[in-house]
């Protein structure tokens, strides 16, 4: 699950001319240069590294003369929708749950706040059929000196809590609350 | 259980343009006043209302007492307005003036505390407990 910047990001790092200079046999060996984002798990399926015997005299290409190349692993698709859907800096805490209630993505305390998000969206669900209206989308509370909005974003719940200022209302008019 | 100057009081709301109805519960979600159509089944208002008092409830466990929620359910808003124990829920459209709503809840709530204060008294009785409401043998 990965955006289409990392697939170019990916194309980019495997280099395909420095391939070409390479013995068919070892270009076919070399792992990809991305190896050290996988899971160790799906790593470990890949094939071998080429070894010493393998190569020629040249320096290898692939290996970069100032250490391993290492690209940032990116988020999970999770932390990263959370992370559009809060403005940086501005809330206390907010929280992904899925359709089961477990947490997708998190950020500051969010103990009660995960309880407080899961309940809410379980009542609304159930307000939303006994006045006949359609599903649930958006809540927004006004409690003293805070601001707790839930939402619901591609089948999960988000919740936020936020201190009071213009972004809750750039928010709240962004979910139609 | 609807008291007819609280239901008129209610009917205030609906001066404001798409105002589809409104209800008003207690602290346990009793309905206290519906201005609500027909089309609304009193049972299923009693669960709504015992519904909306566990809202409050859960969105007061973070410590603030709330003071106003706006529930969006795809083209309907469900206001809520928290004064003291009770908590009025309007019902209306999207595109409604909700500021204009939001005002007409708190003159309509501020209007039911002063014509029933009794109740709003007796509220404070029960959650109080008789404990805390004396001090050296005396009555506060």
């Amino acid at each position: 699950m990965y955006d289409s910047s990392e697939r170019v990001s990916r194309t980019v790092l495997k280099r395909p001319a420095d391939d070409a200079e390479l013995p068919p046999r070892v270009a076919a060996a070399s792992p990809p240069l991305f190896v050290a984002e996988l899971p160790p798990h799906l790593a470990r399926e890949l094939p071998p590294p080429f070894t010493a015997a393998t190569r020629d005299s040249r320096p290898p290409v692939h290996e970069p003369r100032s250490g391993p190349l290492r690209v940032p692993p990116p988020p999970p698709p999770s932390e990263r929708s959370a992370a559009r859907s809060r403005p940086a800096g501005l809330a206390l805490a907010s929280v992904r749950l899925d359709s089961s209630g477990a947490v997708m993505a998190s950020q500051g305390s969010v103990d009660l706040l995960s309880q407080l998000v899961a309940y809410v969206g379980r009542l609304a669900a159930l307000l939303s059929q006994e006045l006949s209206l359609d599903a649930f989308s958006a809540l927004h509370a006004e409690l003293l000196g805070l601001r707790v909005v839930v939402f619901q974003d591609a089948g999960e719940l988000v919740g936020l809590m936020l201190e009071p200022g213009q972004h809750v209302q750039e928010l709240r008019q962004r979910l139609g609350v | 259980m609807v008291e007819r100057p609280t239901t008129s009081l209610l009917d205030a709301l609906r001066d404001i343009d798409g105002v589809l109805g409104s209800f008003l519960i207690d602290f346990d979600g009793h309905l206290l006043a519906r201005d609500v159509p027909l089309l609304f089944q009193a049972e299923a208002l009693d669960r709504a209302g015992e519904h909306v008092a566990r809202l409050r409830a859960a969105l007061e466990s973070e410590g603030g007492s709330l003071s106003s929620c706006v529930a969006r359910f795809g083209d309907h808003l469900l206001l809520l307005r928290a004064v003291g124990h009770e908590t009025l829920c309007v019902l209306c459209p999207r595109g409604t003036n909700v500021p204009a709503v939001q005002m007409g809840c708190t003159l309509v709530m501020r209007r039911l505390h002063s014509r029933v204060p009794k109740a709003a008294s007796m509220h404070d009785e029960l959650a109080l407990g008789g404990s805390t409401r004396s001090f050296r043998g005396r009555r506060l």
